[in-house]
């Protein structure tokens, strides 16, 4: 009785994230098919697949900003019927597909806003800073409206405001759309620092060979089902991988 | 000099009043895409609970002014939570409707409770007495009225740059889902709409009040009908832009009466609207209107 839940319960610990039988629908079209995931504690989870694969869908399920069924455990606790407010003060923290920077608000009221959910007022103001130090053009254009940046800036930005909460696990939704190879490069190295910290990320993105090179294990989606998961030389070496990537049976 | 001193200071009083009322529907309608026509019948409620507290022998009028204020509040927190809660998800023609039907019930209650003629409610005429400024002779009941417009509309702008709720309140204009995904309740940043809304309708409501002398059902959805075409003049959603249509109106409608000769009064506000219309068709979406879009979608 008491042996076999604690190796239980040892063993689920290491899971922070963890998706069981997960679909999502939008009004009664179902886009994503009872998927199951996890993603441990201090590692980076990638989720690949073509365009309309189901991957904002199943990333915005997380966070609740889509109805879906299934469980969704964080730390153990089962968040599928909280508020998305709440699950942010759980520890969950998104930048999401396209951005969405505030266009309207400054540079730092964005990092403000980011870190609307702590208490240590003082500490945040200090992390505001710290950003703003690490991205100089930030600090440049700290009280212009966030509109005015550049697709890369904003990018950086997006992360940065995601980050100034704290979260335990940071969601990634395609954080290279868009952008010229160098910033790409530049953004892939913010996460892979952020990784190397210990922060525990789920990275949804198109670019595969730069999201295998970070993540620890993939997952790839295709038409709302996981085709193919396992480790980076694992999924490297299915030679199909370019076929499911683009949407082809192979 | 003495008439023109004086016309300004009307343009001014109106336009301020315009300006209020502007701002409250303009501040929910930024956040909710609601067209809150029932914001007529909070500015009633205020004028309503000055009669009431009058009534009941309250003598201090600025206890009366707290109290129409913090009625006026609560009615607005109060109508966000039970009639526009439940269509705050809806698309916007079930918003106007909603809004539409609360105002035309609450105008009837106020017939049916009250009474449907005006009653007398003279506790604010003391804002009122005559100021001379050497030859010039002003009211100071207009002094107060664009004062208080402009200080509230100061702390509004402090509010919404330094606060977090304020800049919330901000962000969500642009993309409300953004502000849930940074942790802070939805309800939070609506109510605050509504209570700032409240708010300003209570001001408005004790200007109205010591303007008129009176209260009854249609006191405040005149005003708020006015006030639709401030915003709509100045870009509906835009905060700037209510001001400015607020104070633009308040001028068309004073340069009207001065410059149509008199056999032409009643058709002040024919000439006011057609140039409003010339507005429009200049700027179809308002002068100041609010940019729409939700971040860059690429
Ligand atoms: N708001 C919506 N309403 C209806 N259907 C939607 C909505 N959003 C997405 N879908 C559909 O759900 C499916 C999955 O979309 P989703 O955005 O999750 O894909 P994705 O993998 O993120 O694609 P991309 O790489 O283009 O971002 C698509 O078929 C899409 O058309
Ligand atoms: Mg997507």
């Amino acid at each position: 009785m008491t042996v076999v839940p604690l190796v239980l319960l040892s063993l689920q610990k290491t899971n922070m994230l963890e998706v069981k039988n997960l679909s999502v629908f939008y009004g009664r079209i179902k886009v994503v098919h009872s998927i199951d995931f996890s993603v441990k504690k201090g590692s980076c989870v990638a989720l690949l697949g073509p365009n309309g694969a189901g991957k904002t869908s199943t990333i915005s399920s997380i966070l609740g900003t889509v109805s879906s069924s299934g469980s969704i455990r964080f730390l153990d606790k089962d968040i599928s019927k909280m508020h998305t407010e709440e699950r942010v003060k759980l520890g969950i923290s998104i930048a999401p597909e396209g951005r969405r920077v505030f266009s309207n608000l400054s540079v730092f009221e964005n990092l403000f806003i980011g870190s609307a959910i702590r208490e240590d007022r003082k500490a945040a103001d200090e992390e505001i800073n710290a950003w703003l130090k690490t991205f100089p053009i930030l600090d440049e254009r700290r009280d212009q409206a966030a509109g005015t940046l550049s697709g890369g800036e904003q990018q950086m930005l997006t992360i940065a405001r995601a980050l100034m909460s704290r979260p335990k696990i940071l969601l990634l939704d395609e954080p290279s759309l868009g952008l010229a190879p160098r910033i790409t490069r530049q953004v892939f190295e913010l996460i892979q620092d952020l990784k190397a910290q210990g922060m525990t990320i789920l990275l949804v993105e198109q670019n595969a060979t730069e999201a295998l090179k970070l993540a620890d294990f993939s997952f790839i989606l295709n038409s709302g089902n996981v085709i193919a998961s396992g480790s980076s030389e694992e999924i490297l070496n299915k030679g199909d991988l370019m076929s499911s990537l683009t949407g082809v049976e192979a | 000099m003495d008439y023109i001193v004086q016309q300004t200071l009307n343009a001014l009083s109106f336009g301020a009043e315009y300006a209020l009322i502007a701002l409250g529907l303009a501040i929910v309608f930024s956040i909710m895409n609601l067209v809150n026509f029932a914001h007529g019948e909070v500015i009633a409620i205020g004028g309503y609970t000055m009669m009431v507290m009058a009534t009941l022998a309250f003598k201090n009028p600025i206890i009366i002014i707290l109290g129409a204020v913090l009625a006026a509040i609560i009615m607005a927190l109060f109508l966000e939570r039970i009639a526009f809660r439940p269509v705050r998800y809806a698309d916007a023609t079930t918003g106007l409707l909603t809004a539409f039907g609360v105002s035309l019930i609450l105008q009837n209650l106020f017939l049916l409770l009250v009474s449907p003629r005006p009653i007398a409610v003279t506790s604010m005429y003391f804002l009122d007495w005559p100021i001379r400024l050497g030859p010039i002779q002003i009211s100071s009941l207009q002094i107060f009225e664009t004062l208080a417009t402009l200080i509230a509309i100061l702390l509004l702008v402090l509010f919404l740059k330094k606060s977090l709720l304020g800049i919330a309140m901000r962000a969500a204009s642009l993309d409300f889902e953004m502000v849930r995904l940074m942790g802070i309740r939805a309800n939070r940043v609506i109510a605050a709409a509504f209570a700032i809304s409240g708010l300003l309708a209570g001001i408005a409501a004790i200007f109205i009040i010591a303007r008129r002398g009176a209260v009854d059902p249609t006191l405040g959805f005149n005003p708020v009908l006015k006030a639709f075409v401030a915003c709509v003049v100045g870009g509906f959603g835009s905060l700037p832009g209510a001001v400015l249509g607020g104070f633009l109106l308040g001028a068309l409608e004073v340069g009207m009466l001065v410059l149509l000769p008199q056999s032409y009064g009643g058709m002040k506000d024919a000439f006011v609207f057609a140039i409003i219309a010339i507005i429009l068709v200049w700027r179809p979406e308002g002068i100041l209107s609010p940019p729409k879009e939700k971040g860059d979608k690429i």
